[in-house]
Order: structure tokens, then sequence, then C-alpha cells
């Protein structure tokens, strides 16, 4: 067999694997519309775990965080800081976000602002941000479900017919099943994720330097200015290190299936528990970086950092091999990018579209409009992945940007009784066209300070100021 | 009463039949808007986290965040890497370590709030 047959071969294998565990999850269970969503409100702490770890160890912190570590250098160790500090949000937010939760029947994050807000239309806002952030972080995993591909054939199958097989295999796979069979291929991809993220971060800089300290050293030696910020780049300093971690910090559990898993806890407890060992698993982050940075001196020149991992693997190990890191690679993109595909095609149908357009819709309609979304959504994921290249980490970036203009919302809606649903509303509608003003005119980032950043401050702001002018309780006239 | 009010809450949530016929009726609609902004004022409080949890959440975001201009930089090199990656990763584990305080601190609270009760 050649190179190419074999690494392709095993890839192939361990899909298949995934998707059989996560079809058979799905064969005994009636599927309504909160069994397809929610999978039943009755995740244990294991489940639970995984569920969460699946959806934060994505195609960005492998094939993304090793691009930047590659490409860019020492900024993409914001990737670190915002992971862990994103946790420990979570336990001053979660909890109480379960708890209303369990109190008004609450399944998704528009339900928080229908209840909190008492509108629909604040409610559909913020579904039409929330599905706009999603695209980008879709092609995200598109963009890289088709590099493993067309590195692990060796170049042979491009990129395009790559990303295309990709996304007919997810949009099937989330059809025939929902989240619970989610939660089961993410135990398969999390045990393949740390095995490929440690033994490639110990084994590339030993087969090529003869260990981490002294690929570090080489790389401080050759070129030190590449370990800190802003590295590679320009205007990615310090600035730009503080303003991207709050943003993504505060933003991380905005994304609405971020939010709506919190629902399927056990209890606030386990979300507070959670808060407490998941920064853990970011270490395993630091493994991905070991390879980026190697790359830098072994691979250079690579047209996009986010080829970088791969192509050292590939230099690296046996073709075999590079099929289970590519496998591990390819669940990673598909776990996420599952969840994602099923959270906006539900949100589109349930939370936007049946309270603004069509109330009389019954629950079986809006499951059918949720499964023609489901292939819209990957239609149009597909298209921007092929005609719109942008690095695996800025894509992400976009989406924060978008979903972090939730936060002033929730966390007033939580804590601050005199906030309004005017107030909500202004500062959200500034907070989003300030990002898409400063995105479309390449102003971010805006003098050193991330554009989504900038944008939270004023939506923070506006929030506040109309809250207090408008009055506490609106009663009809 | 308070399942009455969440079954309320959550009608209104999905705009069920009963509360579209109530909005139609001019008084009682009026009334049930105010009795509905009462639940949503009152049912909504949530348990606020103490401030000794608080002071405990913002040491990482100091240490990881705020302070990146005092120890981005690659010397004293430690264990092999370079200053600034070894910071974090020893952040994160300490990180976990302030969140498992705070867990405590709240946990402690929970008990003697249902102690009390």
């Amino acid at each position: 067999m050649s190179p190419s047959a074999v690494s392709l071969t095993t890839i192939f294998v361990i899909v298949a694997i995934g998707v059989a565990i996560g079809l058979l999850a799905g064969v005994h269970r009636k599927m309504d519309l909160e069994q397809w969503t929610v999978g039943g409100r009755g995740f244990g702490a294991v489940l639970m775990f995984l569920l969460m770890a699946g959806e934060v160890y994505t195609t960005f912190s492998f094939l993304g965080a090793s691009g930047w570590a590659y490409s860019r250098g020492g900024p993409t160790l914001y990737i670190m800081a915002y992971v862990t500090l994103a946790y420990v949000v979570s336990f001053f937010i979660l909890p109480q976000i379960w708890e209303l939760g369990r109190k008004y029947g609450m399944q998704t994050q528009s339900d928080f602002f229908t209840v909190r807000y008492d509108t629909k239309y604040l409610a559909g806002f913020v579904c039409v941000v929330g599905i706009a952030s999603f695209i980008p972080y879709l092609q995200l995993q598109i963009t890289g479900l088709g590099i493993i591909v067309s590195i692990a054939s060796f170049d042979g199958i491009g990129r395009t017919p790559a990303m295309a097989i990709s996304v007919v295999l997810l949009v099937a796979f989330v059809l025939a099943s929902g989240v619970r069979a989610v939660a089961w291929v993410s135990v398969l991809k999390d045990v393949l994720m740390v095995f490929a993220a440690v033994s490639i971060g110990v084994g590339i800089p030993y087969i090529h330097f003869g260990g981490i300290g002294p690929m570090f050293a080489a790389l401080a030696h050759s070129r030190p200015a590449h370990l800190t910020m802003p590295g590679a780049t320009a205007n990615l300093g310090h600035t730009w290190y503080i303003s991207t971690v709050l943003l993504t910090s505060l933003g991380f559990y905005m994304w609405p299936h971020a939010f709506g898993a919190a629902f399927t806890a056990k209890s606030g407890d386990t979300l507070r528990r959670n808060a407490v060992v998941m920064p853990l698993y970011t270490l395993t982050l630091a493994f991905v970086f070991f390879v980026g940075f190697t790359a830098v001196l072994v691979v250079p020149g690579l047209p996009n950092g986010d080829l970088s991992l791969l192509t050292i693997v590939r230099k690296s190990f046996p073709p075999w091999f590079l099929g289970i890191i590519g496998g591990a690679g390819a669940l990673t993109a598909m776990v996420p990018a599952a969840i994602f595909i099923l959270t906006a095609a539900t949100l589109f149908a349930k939370n936007f579209y049946r309270p603004i357009f069509a109330p009389a819709m019954t629950d079986d309609q809006v499951a059918k409009l949720a499964r023609a979304m489901v292939v819209v959504l990957g239609l149009i994921s597909l298209v921007l992945a092929i005609y719109k290249s942008a690095t695996l980490v800025g894509l992400l970036l976009t989406g924060y940007a978008g979903v972090t203009q939730f936060f002033p919302g929730v966390v007033f809606g939580l804590y601050w009784k005199r906030v309004t649903m005017q107030g909500v509303f202004a500062g959200m509608i500034a907070g989003v066209v300030t990002v898409i003003l400063l995105m479309l005119s390449h102003r971010d980032p805006l003098y050193g300070w991330s554009a989504g950043f900038v944008a939270l401050c004023l939506n923070f702001l506006i929030t506040a100021l109309v809250s207090w002018l408008t009055p506490a309780i609106a009663l009809p006239e | 009463m308070e399942t009455t009010a969440s079954q309320l809450a959550a009608g209104i949530a999905s705009g069920s039949p009963t509360m579209r016929k109530l909005n139609e009726s001019g008084p009682l609609y009026l009334l049930t808007r105010v009795w509905q902004q009462a639940i949503i004022v009152g049912l909504m409080r949530v348990r606020k986290p103490s401030l000794g949890a608080v002071l405990l959440g913002l040491i990482p975001f100091i240490a990881m965040c705020l302070s990146v201009s005092l120890w981005d930089r690659v010397e004293p090199m430690i264990l092999g890497l370079p200053f600034n990656l070894f910071w974090l990763i020893a952040w994160i584990v300490l990180s976990s370590l302030c969140m498992w305080a705070a867990y405590r601190v709240e946990a402690a609270r929970g008990r003697k709030d249902s102690g009390v009760q």
C-alpha cells in the first residue's frame, strides 16, 4: 500500500468507529424535540465532563493553536490563558443560569432572554447573532477537515473535495442522531486527542532536537523574539493580549451551545466542580504548542501556519501514525461541528422562526425545519470555507467578537435587578454594529485593542446607561 | 405558587394558547402582565456568589491576563520552557486550586444556609 492509502485508511477506520458509536447511542431512544436537542435532563458528571471537553478541544486548539505558534509565535499563548479563565468565569454564572433553567424549563440561550427580558424580539436578535457567529466557527472545523484529508493523502486529494466529503458526512451524522450521540463520540475523541497531543508534543521535539528543552533553547537562540509578544506580528502586543483574553474568556460560555450545555447538568454543584477540574484539561494544549514551535525550525516557509502540525507529523512519523493523528483530528473537528450545526439549526427553527413568524407551528414542523437548516448551514459554511480563507484562530476570534456581546445581558440579567430590556437591546445592538463596522473596515485590532473588546465595553456602557434611563418594570400602557 | 408561576412564565415563553387568549382580554391582560413582571423580578433572584469566592476568582485573572507585561519574556528558562509559557502552565494548576478554594467557600455557605432552614 502506498503511504497515502495507509494514512487515509487509518483515518477512515477511526471516523467510521466514531460514527458507529454515535449511531448506536441514538438507536434505542425516542426522538422528540427535547430528546433531540437536550438529550433529556439527566447527564451525570462523567458524561457532562466529556460533553464539555468535547466542545473545548476543537480543530481550533489542535491545528489552529499550533498554527499560530508557528506563524505568529508569542501571541498564541493567549489561548492557554483564555480557556483557563473561561472556567473561572463559568463558576460565577453557570450554576445560576442552571438554577433559572430548572425553574422555568429553559432549554436554550434564547429561552433565557425570552423569560428574563420578556420579549421575543430580543431573544430573536440573540438567535440571529448567535447563528451568524457560528458560521465562522463551523467554517473553521470544515477548513480543518480539509487540511487533514489533503495532508494525509500526501496532497493527492484537494482541499475542496475533501471539505465537500466532510460536510456530507457531518450532515448525515447529525440528521441520523442527536446530542447524546455526540457525547458518546466525544469519549473516543477525547481519548485519542490526549494520546495524539502527548505523543507528538513529546515525540516531535525529541526526534528533531533531543527534547523539549533543547528545542526551546535552539529557538530562543535563533529567533528569541518569536517566543514573546508581539512575536512575528506587528500589532499583537500586550494590549491586544489583555483585551483578547478578556473578550474570549467572558465570551466562552456565551456560545449558544456552551450556554445550553449548562442546562443539561445534573445540578449547579456539578457545574461548580467542573469549573475546578476543567482548567487542568488545558494543560494538554501545551503539547500542541511544542509541536508548533518545533515546526518553526524544522519546516520553515509554509504558506499557511495551520498546515504546520500535520506537515511536521508527516515528516517525522510513518504513514499509519499520521493516520491516527489525522483520525483524532477529524473526530475533533466533527464532534464540535455536529454540536454547532445542531445548536444553530435548532435556534433558527425553534427560537427565531417559530416565535416571530409562525407561532402556530407544531413541534413536529419545527423539528423538520431544524433538519432542513442543518443542510443549509452545512452548505453555507462549505461555500465560505472554499471561497474565503482566513487562519483558524482568526475565524474563531471573529465568532467571539459576536457572541461576547451577549455577556452584559446575561450577567446583568443574573445580578442586577435594575437592568431593563431596552438597556440590553440598545447595548447589544451597539456592540454588534461596532464589531461589524470595525471588522469590515479591517480595523481589528483598533490601536492595539481587540475590536470585539472595544465593542463589548461600549455595549456595557450603553446597557447600563439606557437601563438607568428606562423604567425598572415596563408596564403596558 | 411557584409551580403555577413557572408554568405561567413557561407559557409566556412558548406563547401557549391560554396565554394568547389572556392577551386578548383587556383588564385581565394588564393584571397578568403585572403579575408576570412580579414573578420575573421576584423568582428570577439567584444566589449571589460570596465576596470571598469572587476575590479568589480574580486571582487567576490578575496572574494570567492583566500582569502580562511582567512575565512575557524568554529568560529565565525554567524546566526547559520559556518563562512566559512556564508561567502560564504553572497558573493553570494554581487557578484550579483557587477555584477549589472558591468551591469550598461556596459549599460551606450552602451547608450553613440549609442548616438555618
